[in-house]
């Protein structure tokens, strides 16, 4: 077991600063308005922060590479899970306002001002 | 290995192990096969909030501003100092220091329990104002739908607040057994895979912080 390789503290204290100085970064990006790309810009951000952490602190970049393909797999299948359950949510007809009558089912939430309300206006 | 003997309970590789590098790797194995499916566990609710922002883009814009921002960015330093301890932890126990794994591990404890007195105090200000999931909201706003928010606001976090606590759990554990002397370089598997745990608790917070407190 000796010869795990030990990571330099130094690395460590450097994982550390940089996830700090991005968390800083997630906050002042999050004041400018990308409009459509706000959440692309705020999640590319999170993943650059996500693979220092695993690269550094769960140390895979030092680490056999089959747990790297555990990790990748599972991300794979996340994205498949993302991309048909969004894919059918864009291209289905209206059926909420529907089954929100049918089902007789009310807002809690109470009302305030001049709100209008966007819960059926899908754009589309 | 003579001068550890004193300070060390020397561990047996388990019979159905050649050595302990391969006990050692299969434990690894398993332990990233568990945080695979962990991710997938978490992505049923990170899909039901795509869902929910493609469909309301405008009720998550309003929800989000009942957060705050501060809390959030609070908790997220107080998260990435924990996993930097543990990775120091992990790293103490491979050179065999056993006071500085030790102290290491409390500090760990001490952030995540920072973090749930963070997350207790912006759940409660939450339900003061009537914020709570589904049916049992009675908070007031412009959008029909603003529950949906907090439903997922409390499946995320809630789920995300008892990996916190198991996790506290475990490093209470790991604490015991530093004590005793059971971690030493030849052996710290269960400092390695619960660091792996923790780490996993800091990544699916590093996501839930934009998504749930920077929508604008």
């Amino acid at each position: 077991m000796s010869e795990h390789y030990v990571v330099p503290v130094k690395t460590y204290v450097k994982t550390l600063l940089t996830l700090i100085f991005l968390t800083f970064v997630t906050v002042k990006i999050a004041e400018f308005d990308f409009g459509s790309l706000n959440v692309a810009v705020a999640l590319f951000v999170a993943m650059i922060k996500a693979t220092v952490v695993a690269l550094f602190f769960m140390g895979l970049k030092w680490d056999k590479g089959f747990n790297a393909v555990i990790l990748i797999t599972s991300l794979i299948f996340m994205a498949i899970f993302f991309l048909l359950t969004l894919g059918d949510i864009e291209t289905r007809a209206q059926t909420d306002k529907v089954e929100a009558m049918r089902f007789g089912i009310n807002s809690p939430v109470n009302i305030i001002g001049e709100g209008h309300s966007e819960s059926h206006s899908k754009k589309h | 290995m003579s001068e550890l003997d004193s300070k060390f309970i020397k561990h047996e590789v388990a019979h159905h192990f050649e050595s302990a590098e391969q006990e050692f790797d299969t434990a690894k194995l398993g332990m990233w096969t568990f945080l695979g499916q962990e991710l997938l566990f978490f992505s049923a609710l990170f899909v039901a909030y795509a869902v929910f922002r493609f469909l309301y883009p405008a009720m998550f814009l309003e929800a989000h501003r009942h957060l705050s921002v501060n809390m959030g960015f609070l908790n997220t330093i107080v998260l990435l100092i924990s996993s930097f301890t543990m990775a120091m932890a992990i790293r103490s126990a491979q050179v065999s220091n056993k006071k500085h794994t030790f102290i290491y591990l409390l500090v760990t404890l001490v952030c995540a329990g920072m973090f749930m007195v963070v997350k207790y105090m912006e759940y409660m200000e939450k339900f003061h104002h009537g914020l709570l999931p589904g049916r049992w909201f009675t908070g007031e706003g412009t959008s029909e739908v603003l529950h949906i928010f907090f439903g997922l606001y409390f499946c995320l976090t809630g789920l995300h607040g008892i990996h916190v606590l198991i996790g506290m759990g475990l490093i209470i554990w790991l604490l015991i057994r530093t004590q005793k002397g059971e971690f030493y370089s030849e052996y710290y598997t269960p400092v390695e895979m619960v660091g792996l745990y923790w780490h996993l608790v800091d990544l699916v917070w590093i996501f839930l912080f934009p998504l749930l407190y920077l929508v604008g």
